[in-house]
C-alpha cells in the first residue's frame, strides 16, 4: 500500500472539507504499477501557508486553487522549488480561461479541475496525476537501479583484473628474489601458473568484450544455414588438449548432420563455452558427452560430464556475472567468471534457454533449448 | 615469529607463503572464512593478513577483520589488509570513509596488491616488534 499525501489549497473552508470528505482515506488500485494507493488529505487556506507547507514537508500532490486570499495561485506556483518537480500539482479554478490554463501548464501544473466539480471528477482527476506521479517514480528508481547494477559490474571487473596481476606479480618477485635458490628448473610451476593467470585475463577481456557486443546489439550477426554437428566437433576439438590432461573420453551423439539457421561465432560461444566447462570441471578419466537433436518445436544442445557437479545453492548462482564457485575443488580452476553469463544472453538472441542439472560428485548437464523458426 | 594469511587466490596465498618462508617466517593460511576464529587460535599467529573480497561477498574481508577483532584472545594480533581493492578509489565510492574506521574495518595496516615482498616484510618487522 502506498500512501499520497495531497495538500488542497483554497479559502472556502467549504471546499477543503468538500475535498477532505472525498479523499481523505479514499483507497484505489493504480494498475500501471500493480499497486494501492491511500490518500491522506492535508489543507492550506492561503497562498503563503501552503509555500511554507511545501517548504516544510512536499506532499506529492497539491490541489491548487487560482483565487487565494494573498498571492494567487500562479504565484504559488512561480515560487515553488524547481526541485519539487516530484509532487504534481493540479491547478482548480472557477475562471476558466485560456489564458490561465497556459500559464499554469508553464509554471508546472499537471492538469486542471473547474468549479464546480462533482467528487467523481476530483477522483478521476487524483487517480490520473497519481498514476502519472508513481509511474515516473517507477521509471527513476529502475534508472538509478541500473546504474548501480553497471557500477557494482565494473567494480567487480576491476577486481578480477587486478587479481592475475596481483598473482603474477607476486610469482615474479618469487624469481626476483631467488626464494626457490638458483635453479631455474624450480620455478617451472610458478612460471606455469603465471602464464596460466595471464592467458585468463585474455579470456576475461575477450569475454568481456563479446558480452559488451552481444548487450549493445552491435554485434554484426550473420544467419545462415550452419551444421551444428560440425560446431560440435570444433568445440570438442578445440578442448581436446585440456580433455587429454584429464583422460577424458569425449562423446558426440547425433545425427550425422543438424542444419539450423543461426550465426556461426554464437553458435561456437555456445558449444565453446559448455565443452570447455564440462572438460574443466570433470575428473580424471571422466566424460564428457555432447547431444544434438531436432523434435518438432525445438533443437537440443545437450552437454554432460562426470565432473564435480554442484549443490542445488551453486546452481540457483551459476549465471550470475562473475559467479565462481570457489571451494577447495575448484580452488585451481580458472575461469573469466562471465562463460555462462554470456552463453545465457546468446541463447536468448535465438529465444531459447538454459537448463541446468546437477548432482555434487557426479556431474552436471547443461541443455540449450533453441526454438524453431527462430 | 608467525604469520597467518587469508586470501581465496591459490597463487597469492602460494607465493606470498614461499616468500615470508624464505624470510624466515612460519606461514599458514585459509582460503575462506569458515572456521576463521578456529584456525587462528590453533595457529596461534603473530601477524594477519587478510584479503577483502571473496568470491560472492567483496566485503567478507571487512567483516573476518571485526570478527577477529571482537575475539578476547586474538583481537590484539596485528592485521595487515593485503587487497586489490584500492584504498583511494574502491573504498571511498564503494564503502565510504567511514569504512576505515576502527569499528567497521579495524584493521592495522592497508597495503595494495601486488605488493613487493621486501615492503611486506618490512611492515610486518614494524608491526611485530
Amino acid at each position: 500500500m502506498i500512501t499520497l499525501r495531497v495538500l488542497a489549497v483554497d479559502d472556502e473552508p467549504g471546499m477543503l472539507s468538500g475535498i477532505e470528505r472525498v479523499l481523505d482515506g479514499y483507497r484505489t488500485v493504480v494498475e500501471e504499477i500493480e499497486g494501492e494507493v491511500e490518500f491522506r488529505v492535508e489543507t492550506a487556506e492561503t497562498g503563503e501557508k501552503a509555500l511554507a507547507a511545501i517548504e516544510a514537508s512536499p506532499p506529492d500532490l497539491l490541489l491548487l486553487d487560482y483565487k487565494l486570499p494573498d498571492i494567487d495561485g500562479l504565484e504559488v506556483l512561480a515560487r515553488l522549488a524547481p526541485d519539487s518537480r516530484d509532487m504534481l500539482a493540479i491547478f482548480i479554478t472557477a475562471y476558466a480561461s485560456i489564458d490561465t490554463a497556459v500559464t499554469a501548464t508553464k509554471r508546472g501544473a499537471y492538469d486542471f479541475l473547474a468549479k464546480p466539480f462533482a467528487p467523481a471528477d476530483l477522483k478521476y482527476v487524483i487517480r490520473k496525476a497519481s498514476t502519472r506521479l508513481l509511474l515516473a517514480r517507477r521509471a527513476r528508481e529502475l534508472e538509478a537501479e541500473k546504474k548501480r547494477v553497471r557500477f557494482e559490474f565494473i567494480r567487480v571487473l576491476g577486481h578480477e583484473l587486478k587479481a592475475p596481476i596481483g598473482a603474477v606479480a607476486g610469482n615474479l618477485y618469487l624469481l626476483r628474489d631467488r626464494v626457490m635458490g638458483d635453479e631455474v628448473e624450480k620455478y617451472g610451476p610458478v612460471v606455469e601458473r603465471s602464464l596460466k593467470r595471464l592467458e585468463q585475463m585474455r579470456k576475461l577481456i575477450g569475454d568481456l568484450l563479446d558480452m559488451t557486443r552481444i548487450e549493445s546489439g552491435e554485434k554484426k550477426r550473420t544467419l545462415e544455414e550452419i551444421d551444428l554437428v560440425e560446431a560440435a566437433r570444433s568445440a570438442l576439438e578445440a578442448a581436446g588438449l585440456e580433455a587429454e590432461k584429464l583422460q577424458l573420453t569425449l562423446d558426440l551423439k547425433g545425427p550425422d548432420r543438424l542444419p539450423l539457421e543461426a550465426d556461426a561465432t554464437e553458435m561456437a560461444m555456445i558449444f565453446n563455452n559448455l565443452v570447455s566447462n564440462a572438460v574443466k570441471y570433470n575428473q580424471p578419466g571422466g566424460k564428457v558427452t555432447v547431444e544434438l537433436e531436432k523434435t518438432d518445436e525445438e533443437t537440443l544442445i545437450r552437454v554432460s560430464d562426470t565432473g564435480i557437479g554442484m549443490s542445488p545453492q551453486g546452481v540457483e548462482k551459476l549465471f550470475g556475472e562473475f559467479v565462481r564457485l570457489k571451494d577447495s575443488r575448484t580452488r585451481e580452476i580458472l575461469g573469466s567468471g562471465l562463460g555462462l553469463s554470456i552463453l545465457k544472453r546468446v541463447t536468448e538472441l535465438y529465444g531459447g534457454k538454459v537448463e541446468v542439472e546437477s548432482e555434487l560428485d557426479k556431474g552436471s548437464t547443461f541443455t540449450v533449448r533453441l526454438p524453431r523458426g527462430q | 615469529m608467525k604469520i597467518y594469511i587469508i586470501d581465496d587466490d591459490i597463487d597469492i596465498v602460494g607465493a606470498l607463503t614461499a616468500s615470508l618462508e624464505a624470510a624466515g617466517y612460519e606461514v599458514g593460511s585459509q582460503y575462506e572464512e569458515e572456521d576463521l576464529v578456529e584456525k587462528i587460535g590453533r595457529f596461534n599467529p603473530d601477524l594477519i593478513i587478510l584479503d577483502v573480497m571473496f568470491p560472492g561477498d567483496p566485503g567478507a574481508g571487512f567483516r573476518m577483520a571485526r570478527t577477529i577483532r571482537h575475539q578476547d584472545r586474538l583481537s590484539r594480533i596485528p592485521i595487515i589488509m593485503l587487497s586489490a581493492v584500492n584504498r583511494e578509489g574502491d573504498f571511498l565510492c564503494k564503502f565510504s570513509s567511514r569504512d576505515i574506521d576502527e569499528v567497521y574495518l579495524p584493521v592495522t595496516e592497508f597495503v595494495e596488491k601486488p605488493v613487493d615482498p621486501a615492503v611486506l616484510i618490512a611492515k610486518i618487522k614494524k608491526l611485530t616488534a
